[in-house]
């Protein structure tokens, strides 16, 4: 196996979807070769830092809901227009996966 | 609850008031334009307040406006899909004839574990995120943030599964050549 197709199988690998025919190569590559090492192991922590980056509650607390947005919300439920917007709520109340 | 359901119009607002800055804040991870962001709040506040008697109180308000909000967002996006996105092409690795990594890869000098507790950090990922097209970043939004499976997200997006992780995979590749100056100790 080359770099190519090692960085080809990385997702697959992450995820333990990657079959054993494949995967016995994919770790021998990872034990020949330093830039896929490192290849690897920054792709690992660029998950880990998205993941990251929305898990704080920073982000929601800097800013308040423009006024002007309570408005509109407010005034259309009041002339009972929201039937003209796109209905996007799901059916029941399940919590996303 | 039984005051929303009846339509009392300080309830709508004090959900409104309550919930709209969390709402607001994730509208913008996948619009990248404020207008957009605040249409799709609205478009969302209004559906749910419309479907107030689907809800049945198995999750919590915050966590089904969350999921209601999302949709709204997904379908701001699709509206604007006809914009022409820029390519990732430049920041996907390139291979030598032979197969092997073209250019140095680096080890990170910034360790994650440490740095993702730093706010500075937390800000770079996500205006690296914002960086990339609708269509990456939505994957990458549903499937790394959201936490939703490869099917869901495929059912969500229009998509099939083998898209999805085609898609996932260059966006976080993106992503992590987006990051690798940073991580490197080579950015300010």
């Amino acid at each position: 196996m080359m770099c190519r197709e090692f960085v080809e199988f990385l997702l697959d690998y992450f995820e333990g979807n990657l079959p054993d025919d494949q995967r016995r190569p994919f770790e021998e590559h990872l034990r020949l070769c330093p830039p896929c090492v490192r290849y690897l192991e920054t792709y690992r922590e660029t998950v880990q830092l998205g993941r990251a980056a929305f898990a704080s509650a920073e982000e929601d607390c800097g800013d308040d809901i423009p006024d002007e947005l309570v408005r509109a919300v407010l005034s259309t439920l009041k002339r009972n227009d929201a039937a003209k917007s796109g209905d996007v709520a799901p059916r029941g109340d399940a919590p996303p996966a | 609850m039984s005051r929303l359901q009846a339509g009392d119009d300080a309830a709508y607002e004090h959900v409104v008031r309550k919930y709209g800055p969390r709402l607001l804040s994730v509208a913008r991870r996948f619009l990248n334009h404020e207008q957009d962001a605040q249409d799709a709040v609205q478009d969302a506040l209004l559906s749910a307040f419309r479907s107030i008697g689907r809800f049945e109180g198995k999750s919590s308000l915050a966590t089904w406006l969350h999921r209601i909000v999302v949709n709204a967002a997904l379908a701001r996006l699709r509206l604007g899909r006809r914009r022409a996105e820029r390519s990732i092409d430049d920041l996907i690795p390139r291979f030598l004839a032979d197969g092997h990594l073209e250019g140095e890869v680096a080890t990170w000098a910034v360790a994650t574990d440490r740095s993702v507790a730093e706010r500075e950090t937390r800000r770079v990922v996500r205006g690296s995120i914002e960086q990339l097209p609708d269509s990456y970043r939505a994957v990458l939004l549903l499937r790394d943030i959201e936490g939703q499976s490869t099917s869901e997200t495929a059912e969500v997006l229009g998509l099939n599964e083998s898209a999805v992780k085609t898609r996932l995979h260059r966006a976080r590749q993106a992503l992590r050549t987006l990051l690798d100056p940073y991580m490197r100790g080579m950015a300010p």
